[in-house]
């Protein structure tokens, strides 16, 4: 039986669940346990946020091998932001094309000179971009991200907001991913987890 | 000599020596026609023509009303531009899909047209993919899950799908940098369709 344990650190997976089931937290515990190096393409939190999120769970990790793509500052601050080497700044979630250039300059950069380890790239979230974008051009976006992911053997870990994502958007955009890791809070206010896709048979669910 | 099957390029260079390279170049693999104004560019294309390499400097247009004409036209071809310089600014935001500084080396140059046929074939699978996804996820949304796993149509959509998947991650396999930050840029071209 899969759980999260037992994951390869080149699968792309999708988390996806309610509102306060604790997804995002296991997107970095994902990244953190099968990978050395992060890209996190964040349309909810600003980039210091990402970092100071991720340096908790990951205890020694410099700030060279965190690059975030933060798809929040320039709207929040109204002021102008600058790139960094390892933090680059996008408009709005609405632009997917400057997301996407934007982590193929980080791409090459974690690629080809850093190369300290492996990498994990996390997307938090997919609901964001389907409220700024079409279904269609999500689906585009997220073949070419989750296929370059795959072309470097990386893991990729995204996540989606089941409340607010229509029903049939969701089933479309799975098709994407390797696996699908559910999550729920139980009726005793834990939070559980299933992995749907990575076995023949669905997991049952289990506390995290 | 190239097959019927082979995709079509079309040169437009005014320097009639360094076209007939281009097409001695090109001839193995691909199917290839030949212009050198932009009259004659223009009359040339058709909707089989995949990619087109396009001087900027013709004798009786610049490249750029040749671009222009084509995308007005809505021909679904990839176009490289053919440049003396590196391009300025002012050209970044037509529509082009490469561009490329002269002189062009032999490997530059299939490198460029292999990349922009690979970019085509991307685009066609993806939305081939969309498609077969919006079917499955209707049908996933409408029916039981127990009643599908006998559903013909479903499981035959699926088995579609799968293998078109592995046809996209080869082609994804091929790509370059250069490719994926063009099929970032794609992205909001496509919506308009």
């Amino acid at each position: 039986m899969a759980s999260i344990e037992e994951l390869s650190a080149d699968d792309t997976l999708l988390i996806a669940g309610p509102p306060m089931t604790g997804k995002y937290d296991l997107m970095l515990r994902l990244l953190v346990a099968y990978s050395q190096q992060y890209i996190v393409i964040s349309t909810k939190n600003n980039a210091e946020r990402v970092r100071n999120d991720l340096r908790r769970v990951a205890h020694e990790v410099s700030d060279d091998d965190i690059g975030v793509i933060d798809c929040v500052s320039h709207r929040e601050t109204m002021e102008s932001v600058q790139d960094t080497q390892s933090t680059k700044f996008v408009s709005s979630p609405q632009n997917m094309t400057g997301i996407g250039v934007k982590f193929t300059d980080l791409f090459g950069r974690f690629h080809d000179e850093l190369n300290r380890g492996h990498t994990g790239v996390g997307l938090h979230s997919i609901s964001q971009l389907l409220m700024h974008s079409d279904v269609k051009t999500v689906y585009q976006f997220l073949q070419v991200l989750v296929g370059q992911i795959r072309s470097a053997e990386w893991l990729g870990v995204a996540v989606v907001d089941t409340a607010v994502t229509d029903t049939e958007n969701f089933q479309l955009l799975q098709h994407h991913f390797d696996g699908i890791i559910e999550t729920r809070e139980s009726t005793e206010g834990k939070r559980e987890y299933r992995i749907r896709g990575l076995t023949p048979v669905t997991t049952e669910w289990r506390a995290f | 000599m190239a097959n019927d099957e082979a995709p079509t390029v079309l040169v437009v260079e005014d320097e009639e020596e360094l076209a007939a390279t281009f097409e001695r170049w090109l001839t193995p693999t691909y199917r290839v026609r030949t212009a050198h104004t932009a009259e004659s560019a223009l009359s040339t294309m058709d909707e089989a023509v995949d990619v087109v390499l396009l001087d900027r400097r013709l004798p009786d247009q610049p490249g750029e009303e040749v671009l222009w004409a084509i995308r007005e036209a809505g021909y679904d071809c990839r176009v490289a531009m053919i440049t003396a310089v590196d391009p300025d600014v002012d050209i970044l935001d037509m529509e082009f899909d490469d561009y490329v500084v002269k002189p062009v080396p032999k490997d530059e140059l299939i490198e460029i047209v292999d990349g922009l046929l690979a970019l085509s074939t991307y685009d066609e699978q993806v939305q081939r993919s969309f498609g077969l996804a919006t079917k499955i996820a209707v049908l996933e949304s409408e029916k039981p899950t127990e009643e599908l796993q006998n559903n013909d149509q479903y499981l035959s959509i699926r088995r579609e799908l799968d293998r078109l998947r592995q046809e996209i991650n080869a082609t994804l396999a091929d790509f370059e940098a250069d490719s994926f930050t063009r099929a970032y840029r794609d992205l909001g071209r496509t919506d308009d369709e």
